[in-house]
């Protein structure tokens, strides 16, 4: 790199997305607090490390084959005018490629795929809140390879790139990954968590819903807030910094979306906060103040909003993060109501249908909108073309859109891989063991100062010190 | 013995940094292996690990440091 400006500019980018990964970091940790503090303190330990071990193994199978799937799965294989796997980029990433890795000739494939595998952790995570203390951690962390490192990246790679065919052809839009994150995890999660089941003593004989409390609702609620923090990196992770959307005789840079197309850093922001808002106040009335769901609700919020907040009006991204909100909790209660659907930690509603609402609002509010530049070599559009010719964003190919991240590449694999581990016995714990709690009889306890009984050290401290005051005494 | 480069005094020349350029394939092999080999140790520590915990449950006793009654639901 000799010429300052160029250097600069790409030395920018390389900056720009380590600071997401690392803010993005702190979803992770947030996911980690919440679970923990959802869960009982006898399954706490096991719940902490459930989650927290789905980093390594979806990072190592991120670097093995996710990465690859993202560019050379955009044509569907053979969805788009027949073509087939795309070679042109794809093949600078399979793991032995000398880009992967330090290399002076590259400085954005590292930032960037990780950046990407930051969001294939929060997918993951997703469904790991829902199936919480019945859940062997062998299945979970092969569900979170696969929903890491291959059905996100898929459908990423289809709704998710200005190339993928599902905004070529259909004009899909989905800008901070209200279907392609948030819809595709809540359709797995729901899936799982029909074919596990619900824990025990969850519902009465009569069908009647049995709360079973948080351990730690301050956990839980800091949990939330740490999520929050992180999705900032999130959104802006979403963003290409510095793109020249004019011509090269007269360039025009910006910022600009997953697409191509532009957006302001300034702008998003109102509409993150803004969103965030509309789910809280929704979430605090509907929920008479409960801080889990107004806090959920807040998430459901972001979560509805973001297929369009790259455009959106900030008070539209209020009322769509506020509707979709009363929606979550809502269909929520419904779900459970009707269906006896056990998700611990509400995951379905505020990622899931909070999600699918989401994208579903996007293709109405931002109908003819360009979706991408048109792909050389694509079939036309679908749903209608702009006067310039792009894919056009439209309700029918976001509705379709929709579905696709939910039903046919969530739910749909998610039931047939829940059946599978569930016939080869590592889907859920023994019995016995969810009974007497997970970390019973395996770890020591998460709180022994708060005990019913002494510990074996202090049992040890107490025999010692004991046999050490009476020496005292007798000397004395 | 060198493993990768001796000299960074033409950087507009210099690809890869690390050592030993040329191995990612095997690498890339030995990393899969790894990786699969941890699942398949994971899970049988997991089932070791369950069916102890069910005896101890059997059993009606506590491990030392557990402080939940192993029949009690707990929380």
């Amino acid at each position: 790199m000799s010429d300052l400006t160029d250097s600069l500019n790409v030395l920018f980018t390389e900056f720009y997305y380590w600071m997401t990964v690392v803010i993005m970091f702190l979803i992770h940790v947030g996911f980690s607090l919440y679970e923990a503090g959802i869960g009982r303190r006898k399954n706490l330990q096991h719940i902490l490390i459930k989650n927290v071990m789905l980093i390594p193994v979806v990072t190592v199978s991120f670097f093995f084959f996710g990465w690859w799937i993202y560019f050379a799965f955009i044509n569907g294989p053979f969805i788009n005018a027949g073509m087939g796997i795309d070679t042109a980029l794809a093949d600078n990433f399979y793991p032995w490629s000398p880009l992967m890795g330090p290399n002076m000739g590259d400085r954005i494939t590292g930032v960037f795929w990780a950046a990407f595998l930051l969001f294939s952790w929060t997918a993951a995570s997703i469904v790991s809140g829902a199936i919480i203390e019945r859940t062997r951690t062998t299945a979970f962390l092969i569900m979170a390879v696969v929903l890491g490192s291959i059905l996100w990246i898929i459908d990423a790679s289809w709704g998710w790139s200005p190339n993928g065919w599902m905004v070529q052809l259909m004009g899909y839009h989905d800008a901070y990954a209200s279907g392609v994150i948030h819809a595709i995890a809540g359709g797995a999660a729901l899936a799982v968590v029909i074919v596990i089941g619900p824990r025990i003593g969850k519902f009465g004989p009569n069908g009647e819903i049995r709360n079973i409390p948080p351990h730690n609702v301050w956990m839980a609620s800091i949990g939330l807030l740490l999520i929050y923090t992180g999705f900032w990196g999130f959104y802006a992770a979403c963003n290409i910094p510095v793109f020249n959307i004019g011509t090269e005789a007269e360039p025009f840079y910006s910022a600009t979306n997953i697409y191509l197309m532009p957006t302001t850093l300034s702008g998003i922001t109102f509409n993150f906060l803004m969103s965030l808002s509309g789910g809280m106040l929704a979430g605090f009335i509907v929920s008479k103040g409960q801080p889990f769901w107004t806090l959920s609700a807040g998430l459901a919020g972001i979560i509805s909003a973001s297929a369009g907040n790259d455009l959106y009006h900030p008070i539209q991204a209020m009322i769509v993060g506020g509707v979709g909100a009363i929606l979550a909790f809502k269909l929520h209660h419904y779900v459970e109501r009707r269906f006896r659907i056990d998700d611990a930690v509400g995951a379905v509603a505020v990622h899931g249908y909070a999600g699918f609402f989401g994208v579903v609002v996007a293709g109405f509010l931002l109908w003819g909108y360009p979706a991408a530049a048109p792909l050389a070599g694509s079939a036309l559009p679908w749903f209608g073309v702009t006067p310039d010719g792009f894919p056009a964003i439209n309700p029918l190919g976001n509705l379709i859109g929709a579905v696709i991240m939910f039903a046919v590449l969530g739910f749909a694999p998610f039931y047939v891989l829940a059946r599978v581990l569930k016939a080869a016995g590592i889907l859920r714990i023994p019995r016995k063991v969810e009974l007497a709690g997970m970390d019973t009889n395996t770890l020591d306890s998460s709180y022994p100062y708060f005990s019913r009984t002494y510990t074996a050290f202090e049992e040890i401290e107490k025999r010692e010190g004991l046999a050490e005051l009476s020496g005292s005494d007798t000397r004395t | 013995m060198p493993t990768g480069l001796e000299s960074f005094s033409n950087p507009a020349d210099i690809g890869p940094l690390y050592p030993f350029p040329g191995t990612e394939g095997p690498l890339a092999i030995i990393g899969i292996a790894l990786w699969i080999l941890f699942h398949v140790l994971q899970t049988r520590e997991e089932n070791r690990k369950w069916n102890e915990a069910e005896a101890a449950f059997d059993a009606k006793i506590l491990l030392p440091g557990s402080d939940e009654p192993p029949h009690t639901m707990g929380g």
